[in-house]
């Protein structure tokens, strides 16, 4: 049988290409610069690293230089002896600890309440005009403006740290499901009506397995999200924790360890989204199939 | 647009960016929520700074400790700090000048205990609520020394002092250190009576004026000019509270009766007050409690080394504001 | 009994102003074991009453029943088909065409024996849609051709008396399209199915319908049915045979007289003019 093969892969740009002139004599753009375009693993990893070692290197030209106050501008080489002193000394290892553990106890708990509820929510419109009004609503409430209560009704203990970034991370997720749940083609849950699925099977049997990649994106992003809450959230009678530290350093013009700590943060989220995106390639095969 | 123009539109753009030196003549004065720095605000209403020559603005920051930082980072000319909040940016390096003392603590700051623990061998092992290595810590690590505790013998849970009394009246924590206004809210509850105050503890915790140096250098007139309008503040406030209160307590939103409870727990630096706590002779002077008040910030790693602070208090602002005209008739009223 | 029955179905969308006509006084009957398809104009609402035999819609008067019974939803013996995207993407070929097998419909007693069957049958399917080599690859790597012919394994799979297909065939090429019309032929003829088959293309509408049915716009009604005189096995040749054609041309014409475009002459001379 002859078929034409219908892909669903991007037009694939081979760099070598060689770019050619038009009548004018100016070059056509070329494979770089191509919209949606492609690159070589190599170039990609080149660039990315290029992307990240420049604005290295104008920090530490800059604290070179002296025009700033080493005080308020500490230099990489600054940062880089406060995170081994902070390790050898103060028990960075800790710090570390028991701040992912507020975090990801506090995402943790988002999902295990979000996931159900934004699945009902973005499958039932009843549910929706429920709930949805009321959960938009809360989402633009400033966690920060919660901790009194949070005190009040949780204490201050752990899990007073876990209320706050559940607080800043639950009603954005939750709306974030939904939408995920929603953006599952109606094609596929009319035809498994049509094949005879109840209600419950449609659900379990479609709409959960359709909707899993963007959900695990879902995920990825919100735990980002709740990695900034964690300052925040260390604001509330802590007394270890990277945010705690960053914290305590403001107060004393501590400024190497106040990079050192945001930097810190930013590698672990770093870290952890890679983990996610790992995940996805993992779990979901068929997204990434070549034909 | 002809480059002619263009030429002439960034020259002109590029002075205006370019400030001269010397062309600011208002010091801006950074300003938060303590009694005697409030009280600057009664200086600004009867028109003392005017009277002085003080081309003064006064910035009010909602939290305090930013205020700090707005200091340390040059974006304010002076800043109302205490003394231990000024050693930390001195141990840095950064060249700042105490020029006045506004106030002591008196009684404005205290540790507060709940009913089941009536002396400091009972707190031995509670829960204290403050705000760590503020005032308040220091205020708890002196008052554990004098009564022959340890840091150790209690458990500091780490609150901003609105949260510790918050904590404290719901009973989450046996004990806490904050100031005033919760200081008389716990009293009025009739949850918590105070074990040790900072009227124990008179001259740790001086409130100061600290300025830039280089703000001592050029807008020196209007420095002095403000400290002469300081002491004419604190015999307005001496002689007539009533309307002191009422000035200052319209300031942070509050009402007279409210606010007249911290009038007692500050005790406000006239001249000669002043002349005392910038007299190294003085065992209570500046000089003197800044090694007491640099060890507890040491020991708990808040500062790498030691602050000079005998270069950072300069006395000379204050000597040219007594000597000009003589000292302001008002510091002969005693009370 | 007939397989489908509709008596005097109507279907509105929308209220007050909005108000739109979808279907009016529809009444159709399709014997079992029939192949008919739909043709009209855009609009004349052939996908519409398409899915509201299929209980996708709900009608708003009048009655449809299937084999007797009254329809008030989607159920199993009216297994649907769809233009696209209506394969799950997680599963592979294979597990796509048993998907129906997972569902409750299909698993009242299930007897070993019927479990033999069922798997047995699902391999059948597989290899009468020239499925084998791609078993185990996900729709994603697929052709548009290949994915709809696992598209109707997969409602075939229900073992379903009635199969609705909801122009199937128009996002593919006209060589491909040929194949599946034979192939669909050959498989409804083994399966012993009803069909019912909406397309805008009239070619396929005769050479695969026993009954073309024209449906008219504004508001969506039943023009005019076709008997097509063909033998039951059809055969590429018949496209160019003598009674094909006069068939097509009449229906062609039939579309366009319902479908309130108008062709005037003196319009387009008019028009040339101004652009001249």
């Amino acid at each position: 049988m002859n078929e034409t093969a219908i892909s669903s892969q991007p037009a694939r740009q081979d760099v070598s290409d060689v770019t050619t002139s038009n009548r004018r004599g100016r070059r056509r753009s070329t494979p770089m610069w191509t919209i949606r375009g492609w690159l070589t693993q190599r170039t990609y990893w080149t660039l990315a690293a290029v992307g990240l070692a420049v604005p290295l290197g104008c920090w530490t030209m800059l604290t070179a230089l002296g025009t700033v106050n080493r005080v308020f501008l500490p230099s990489p080489g600054d940062v880089a002896h406060r995170l081994l002193t902070w390790f050898s000394n103060d028990d960075l290892v800790a710090d570390i600890g028991i701040s992912c553990f507020r975090v990801i106890a506090g995402w943790a708990l988002s999902a295990v309440l979000a996931l159900p509820l934004g699945l009902l929510i973005g499958t039932f419109r009843t549910v929706q005009a429920l709930l949805e009004p009321l959960t938009d609503f809360v989402r633009y409430m400033p966690a920060v403006a919660f901790i009194p209560l949070v005190m009040l009704w949780v204490g201050i203990d752990e899990g007073a740290k876990v209320a706050i970034i559940f607080i800043g991370t639950f009603f954005q997720m939750v709306l974030m499901v939904a939408e995920d749940v929603r953006r599952v083609p109606m094609a596929q849950i009319e035809a498994a009506q049509t094949l005879g699925a109840s209600r419950a099977e449609v659900i379990e049997k479609v709409i959960i397995p359709s909707s899993k990649p963007a959900l695990l994106d879902t995920l990825r992003i919100t735990m980002g999200w709740a990695w900034t809450y964690l300052v925040v959230a260390e604001l509330v009678a802590a007394n270890s924790g990277l945010g705690y530290a960053i914290i305590k350093a403001q107060r004393f013009l501590q400024t190497d360890k106040i990079f050192a700590g945001i930097l810190l943060i930013g590698v672990i989220g770093l870290g952890m989204d890679q983990a996610f995106r790992l995940l996805h390639r993992l779990a979901f095969p068929y997204l990434y199939a070549r034909s | 647009m002809t480059l002619r123009i263009k030429l002439l539109l960034m020259t002109l753009l590029a002075l205006g960016l370019v400030r001269s030196p010397g062309a600011q003549a208002t010091v801006k004065v950074g300003v938060s929520d303590w009694t005697g720095w409030v009280a600057w605000y009664v200086a600004q209403d009867q028109g003392y700074f005017r009277k002085y020559g003080a081309d003064v603005k006064l910035v009010w920051f909602a939290n305090y400790s930013d205020s700090i930082a707005a200091l340390s980072t040059g974006q304010l000319d002076a800043n109302s700090q205490t003394w231990s909040d000024t050693l930390g940016p001195l141990a840095k390096g950064l060249p700042l000048k105490v020029v006045l003392v506004n106030d002591n603590s008196a009684g404005n700051d205290a540790l507060l205990v709940g009913p089941k623990i009536k002396t400091f061998a009972e707190l031995r092992g509670h829960k204290v609520a403050l705000e760590q290595y503020s005032i308040s810590h220091f205020v708890l690590y002196t008052a554990l020394a004098r009564n022959g505790l340890k840091p150790n013998d209690v458990t500091v849970v780490n609150l901003a002092a609105g949260d510790a009394a918050a904590a404290f009246m719901s009973g989450g924590v046996d004990a806490a250190v904050v100031w005033n206004p919760w200081i008389s809210q716990i009293e009025k509850s009739g949850k918590g009576t105070p074990l040790f105050t900072s009227a124990q503890m008179p001259g740790l915790i001086p409130d100061l004026l600290v300025a830039q140096a280089r703000a001592v250098q050029t807008q020196r007139k209007d420095l002095v000019g403000m400290i002469r309008a300081w002491f004419d503040a604190v015999a307005f406030i001496r002689a007539q509270p009533e309307r002191a209160v009422a000035i200052m307590s319209h300031v942070v939103s509050m009402s007279p009766e409210q606010y007249r409870v911290f009038l007692p727990g500050t005790r406000f630096f006239d001249a000669s007050a002043n002349q005392q706590a910038f007299d190294a002779h003085n065992p209570q002077a500046l000089v003197n409690v800044a090694p007491t008040i640099a060890a507890f910030l040491l020991s708990n790693k808040l500062i790498d080394g030691q602050p000079d602070a005998a270069r950072a208090i300069d006395r000379s602002v204050l000597d040219e504001a007594l000597s000009r005209g003589g000292a302001p008739a008002s510091a002969s009223i005693t009370r | 009994m007939n397989a489908i029955s509709c008596r005097a179905v109507h279907k509105v969308f929308g209220t007050g102003v909005r108000k739109v006509t979808a279907l009016e006084n529809i009444c159709l009957d399709i014997r079992e074991g029939e192949f008919v398809t739909l043709v009209g104009a855009s609009g004349c609402g052939k996908s519409t009453l398409l899915r509201t035999v299929a209980g996708l819609e709900v009608h708003s008067a009048g009655e449809i029943y299937a084999y007797g019974s009254p329809v008030r939803g989607p159920g199993a013996e009216r297994a649907m088909v769809f233009q696209n995207y209506s394969l799950y993407p997680w599963l592979t070929v294979m597990a796509n065409i048993k998907f129906p097998r997972q569902l409750a419909a299909h698993i009242r007693n299930r007897t070993s024996a019927e479990v033999e069957v069922a798997s047995g049958r699902a391999d059948a399917l597989l290899q009468l849609m020239g499925l084998e080599q791609v078993a185990d690859a996900y729709p994603s790597q697929l052709s548009g051709g290949m994915q709809q012919r696992v598209a109707i394994a997969r409602a075939l799979m229900a073992r379903p008396r009635i199969l609705l297909m909801d122009e199937p065939f128009g996002a593919l090429d006209a060589q491909t399209r040929e194949v599946m019309h034979d192939l669909i032929l050959h498989v409804c003829a083994l399966e012993r199915c009803t069909v019912l088959f909406v397309t805008h293309d009239v070619e396929e509408a005769i050479y695969l319908g026993q009954r073309v049915v024209l449906m008219a716009p504004r508001p969506g009604r039943i023009d005019s049915t076709y008997e097509v005189p063909l033998p039951s096995s059809r055969a590429v040749e018949m496209k160019h045979s003598a009674q094909f054609l006069a068939l097509k041309s009449q229906v062609v014409e039939r579309i366009r007289d319902t479908s309130g475009l108008r062709t005037d002459l003196e319009l387009l001379q008019r028009l040339a003019k101004r652009a001249g």
